[in-house]
């Protein structure tokens, strides 16, 4: 992939607090022009990952860069060019809708009005409105127009619908797709639901306990990402003999399998372990699940099948 | 920049009554406290300490209310992730901050002197440049803001460093409060430098999200934390100090003075003193006759009956200019005239008068009269040296500068009594100190200039007044006599603990001085003539000083030797006076040199030793936090002049790197560094599971990787 496609790289980006290693060795590209799902269960690292990649929080070791910039010395011009919604679409209580706007329009030169009015509009937000007293879809509404009326070329969302009733959900979504039309609009979405990632995203990256383990595009993904159904249970002893095993639950004498960079050997370990093994459709779903649960955690594999016992 | 500044005021305007409601009531509480002056001396209701506390309180929440909301990474982020420098939403905290703050503080502080200036002086000896030394302590105390904004923001233990740079605004706002009524202009240097280090820690902290990753930040951070480190032991020590004293030095709840006196044969005794509740002042009750070159202080009996100590002259410091200080009063007591009705005296050093103040109950105080005194007296406020006392006949007598002069309590002009001859000018500093006798005599008054002493003095005895020299009749006395007496040199270059005239030899004059080489080893007797030629001349121990009392210059030694040549350098550019032991130890080494080592010895050994414990524990230090060798050096020079306190504040600077163990060595390494520092093993590679999915067609990342954060 050339440099300059690049909006975001990451390279060995790693961040301790204390002990606790938040992130580690973190390599990621976000191409320019597509929308790229960040996924990963609750402390698995991707606010951390976000705040680094805007210079809000400094690296352990490793750098980002965005845009082209080096993230811990952002300037004002390329800051401009970045939109950010922070998780939980914090705003200031004592803030009116309107004061929102001049917040934003002072510091972001290519500030679009007409856009805030019209999705302050869609939201039922009034500009007069305090934002402590408005509801949180509301919120929501106020903080994504606040967001995308900077006219962004690097958009950066920590989970956008949070909160959101569905219906404040669908329209985010449907905001979101509009914005991301155009070629040079990149997105890094970080969010839970994983059927807005399917409507949204071109790519998928997951991080799990601060390890990247996918970032690929998400047809690849899909068909690099394989399920099986046996009709019987084994031990982890058998296990352990598949590679590629991302998830294995078993129930009613039946064990489904999840693997990872499935072929023909991986075929044929299965079929060793029960000759009457067989494909199984994998929704987006249930694919990304396989890597958030705790069985996924790298080298863990075992231990959780003697737990599933 | 501007954004910033309107969300900030926005955001905090609301919390300005708070901050200015105190503010006000605490002026208005000095104002109504019904003393006639409105100062800072002598108040029952210090202006400064209340406006320093409340200030100082301000300066706090104002700088917590502006940071700590904003540590949550989504309003950190809100705030700082747009078209602006993290220096410029600094820089608009700041000025919203000052403003807030001016507006708190500052504005109820101009009010006031408006208010002042506007009453004038009918109804309080009250001037707006008596809120000087407040407004400096206000000053002083928005130290505080950057001081809250690091304590919020720097990544530290709250039990470790963080709370250091609120002790350093808190000692700054108490040192501008003992300095400002003193050495205004050093305070205020003070508390600019103090408020301009703190504010450069506090931009770095800021900027750098928490952390200290610049020179200049990491110089702000480390002054602050080693002056706090400084005060916190200095005060460990000094409680400490007290508790090992406090048994000592009371004895069933009675503290004693002793001191050196003039026993009725005019010959040098040791006192002991009481504190008598009844008497409100110290009694003596054992004394013993010195002896030269012994040491009486076992021998001391109960006083005997009809024995008393000599009257004798003792020397006052004076008053000295002091900003702020426009008025002052002319004694504390009540003159009544014939009607009963009370009056208050107060000198005007801005006017050159005497302001008249009638008492009554609503006003309490009503301006009578101003009592412009002659030409002679104009300079009172230049010299600022005065005191005043009522003679039997009410009246009062003033010294100042240019004499002595007598204010009839009948209102009528102003009388010179006596006149400082024009030649002397030496009239402020050791040696220009006037004094009176502490007993109350008819009228006995001395003055020292220069090498001289004036005794003015009525009712003497025929022999003696023969040999004075009549001033002349004035308002309430018949006679006032005036006795010159040259000093001897002995006696003009120490330090004089009496004078007095000799009761069995006509024409002589006894002195008691301290060497000021020696002055805690013994004691000088002296007896003279009028024309400073010495009759007779006694060395005595000095017994005077409790054994528990700490004296020596070797305790200067224990002082960090960066502070002590501060203290020294600032000591020589405020007064022009060599430190007080360095002077010492020259002096004696030129006479004694054995005896100046000795006391040189135990100093030098104190001062080294901080270097020598600050040095190994700073290369201890910078090791385990990885410092290159220029960072080490500076640090070692950082130790070398604040000692241990400057070697700890290098923990607080450089934060602990974590290491853990190397997957090509199994060596703790540094975990911010992007390979091993031993084998080289990149930290960046970890084991691959077959789990992973990244893109086929992925080309390797051209960025080059560096170590950051540390």
């Amino acid at each position: 992939m050339r440099q300059d496609n690049i909006a975001i790289r990451t390279q060995g980006l790693t961040r301790y607090f204390g002990h606790n290693a938040a992130l580690r060795s973190l390599t990621l590209d976000v191409p320019r022009g597509q929308v790229t799902a960040l996924i990963g269960h609750n402390g698995a690292g991707k606010t951390t990952l976000i705040r680094m990649l805007l210079g809000l929080l400094p690296p352990t070791r490793g750098r980002a860069e965005l845009l082209g910039c080096d993230s811990q010395s952002l300037t004002p011009e390329v800051r401009a060019r970045v939109g950010y919604l922070a998780e939980g679409h914090f705003l200031w209580g004592w803030m009116k809708a309107r004061d929102a706007a001049r917040l934003q329009r002072e510091t972001f030169p290519r500030w679009d009005q007409t856009l805030f009015d019209s999705m302050l509009e869609f939201f039922g937000v009034a500009p007069h409105s305090r934002v402590a007293q408005i509801s949180r879809g509301q919120r929501a509404g106020v903080s994504l127009a606040m967001t995308l009326a900077t006219d962004p070329e690097l958009l950066v969302l920590d989970d956008p619908s949070m909160g959101l009733d569905p219906v404040a959900r669908r329209a985010v979504v449907e905001g979101l797709l509009a914005f991301a039309r155009r070629d040079d609009r990149t997105i890094l979405v970080c969010t839970h639901l994983l059927d807005d990632v399917e409507r949204l995203a071109d790519r998928i990256a997951i991080v799990s306990n601060g390890r990247l383990l996918v970032d690929a595009g998400l047809a690849e993904f899909r068909e690099r990402i394989g399920g099986w159904m046996l009709d019987a249970e084994f031990g982890s002893q058998q296990a352990a003999q598949i590679p590629g095993l991302i998830d294995l639950r078993q129930a009613r004498g039946r064990t489904h399998l999840v693997v990872a960079n499935h072929d023909s050997e991986t075929e044929a370990a299965i079929q060793r372990i029960s000759g009457t093994a067989r494909r199984e459709d994998l929704t987006l779903e249930d694919a990304v699940l396989a890597y958030l649960r705790p069985a996924a955690m790298v080298g863990s594999i075992s231990e959780a099948l003697e737990h599933t016992r | 920049m501007k954004t910033i500044i309107w969300k900030e005021l926005r955001e905090h305007a609301r919390w300005i009554p708070l901050g200015m409601i105190p503010m006000i009531i605490f002026l208005v509480l000095k104002w109504r406290s019904n003393e006639l002056i409105f100062d800072e001396y002598g108040s029952s209701l210090s202006l400064s300490s209340l406006v320093g506390l409340v200030a100082s309180g301000v300066a706090l929440c104002l700088g917590i209310l502006q940071s700590w909301p904003d540590q949550r990474p989504a309003a950190h982020a809100l705030l700082l992730h747009r078209g602006i420098t993290a220096n410029a939403a600094f820089c608009g905290k700041l000025l919203a901050g000052l403003l807030l703050y001016t507006i708190a503080v500052i504005v109820p502080l101009l009010g006031m002197a408006m208010f002042i200036a506007s009453v004038g002086i009918e109804h309080r000896a009250a001037s707006p440049s008596a809120l000087l030394p407040a407004a400096l302590i206000s000053i002083a105390a928005f130290g505080c803001w950057p001081a809250s904004l690091l304590v919020v923001q720097r990544d530290a233990w709250f039990l470790g460093s963080r709370l250091m740079p609120a002790v350093t605004a808190a000692v700054v706002v108490l040192a501008c409060g003992a300095l400002s009524t003193d050495v205004f202009w050093l305070a205020c240097a003070i508390s600019l430098v103090a408020i301009v280090g703190l504010l450069v820690a506090a931009h770095r902290v800021f900027v750098d999200s928490g952390h200290v990753a610049t020179g200049l930040g990491r110089a702000g951070v480390a002054v602050t934390v080693t002056m706090a480190l400084m005060t916190v032991m200095s005060c460990v020590v000094f409680v400490i100090e007290l508790y090992r004293r406090a048994p000592a030095s009371s004895n069933g709840g009675v503290n004693y003075l002793y001191a050196a006196d003039f026993g009725p044969d005019g010959e040098p005794w040791l006192t002991r003193s009481f504190y008598s509740r009844l008497m409100n002042g110290y009694e003596v009750d054992q004394v013993a006759k010195m002896l030269p070159g012994r040491s009486v202080r076992e021998q001391l009996q109960p006083v005997e009956e009809g024995w008393r100590q000599l009257d004798k002259w003792s020397i006052f410091m004076m008053y000295s200019a002091r900003p702020g200080r426009r008025f002052a009063s002319l004694g504390n007591t009540t003159v009544a005239n014939s009607s009963g009705q009370a009056y208050h005296l107060v000198l005007d050093t801005r006017l050159d008068a005497v302001l008249l103040y009638r008492v009554g109950i609503n006003p309490r105080y009503r301006l009578e009269a101003k009592l412009l005194p002659p030409p002679p007296v104009a300079s009172f406020g230049e010299a600022n040296t005065h005191m005043s006392r009522f003679d039997r006949a009410g009246n009062f007598r003033l010294v100042s500068s240019t004499g002595v002069y007598c204010i009839p309590n009948s209102g009528a002009d102003v009388e010179l009594i006596y006149a400082v001859p024009s030649e002397s000018k030496h009239l402020g500093g050791s040696r220009g100190k006037f004094g009176m006798q502490a007993n109350d005599a008819p009228f006995e008054l001395l003055l020292r200039h220069d090498d001289r002493i004036v005794l003015l003095e009525s009712d003497l005895d025929s022999e003696t007044a023969a040999r004075a020299q009549s001033l002349g009749e004035f308002s309430g006395l018949d006679e006032v006599l005036r006795t010159e007496v040259r000093l001897p040199h002995e006696v003009a270059t120490a330090s004089m603990i009496g004078f007095a005239r000799d009761p069995l030899r006509a024409d002589s004059y006894l002195c008691l001085t301290q060497d000021p080489l020696q002055h805690d080893k013994s004691i000088h007797w002296m007896r003279f003539d009028e024309s400073g030629q010495i009759k007779q001349h006694e060395l005595y121990d000095n017994d005077t000083q409790t054994a528990e009392v700490f004296g020596g210059e070797w305790a200067v030694g224990a002082v960090p030797p960066g502070v002590w040549a501060i203290g020294a350098a600032l000591l020589i550019i405020e007064t022009g006076r060599t430190p007080p032991g360095i002077a010492r130890v020259w002096e004696l080494s030129k006479s004694d040199p054995s005896k100046a080592a000795a006391m040189l010895f135990p100093f030098l050994l104190l001062l080294l030793l901080q270097p020598m414990i600050g040095i190994p524990l700073v290369v201890w230090a910078a090791r385990r936090r990885s410092l290159d060798k220029w960072s080490t050096r500076q640090w070692i020079c950082w130790a070398f002049w604040f000692g241990p306190c400057g070697s700890l504040a290098l923990l607080a600077v450089y934060p602990r790197i974590l290491r853990e163990p190397c997957g090509g060595c199994h060596r703790a390494t540094r975990i911010n560094l992007a390979s091993c520092e031993h084998c080289g093993h990149s930290l960046d590679e970890t084991p691959k599971t077959g789990i992973e999915i990244f893109d086929r067609n992925t080309n390797t990342p051209t960025i080059v990787t560096q170590p950051a954060g540390v």
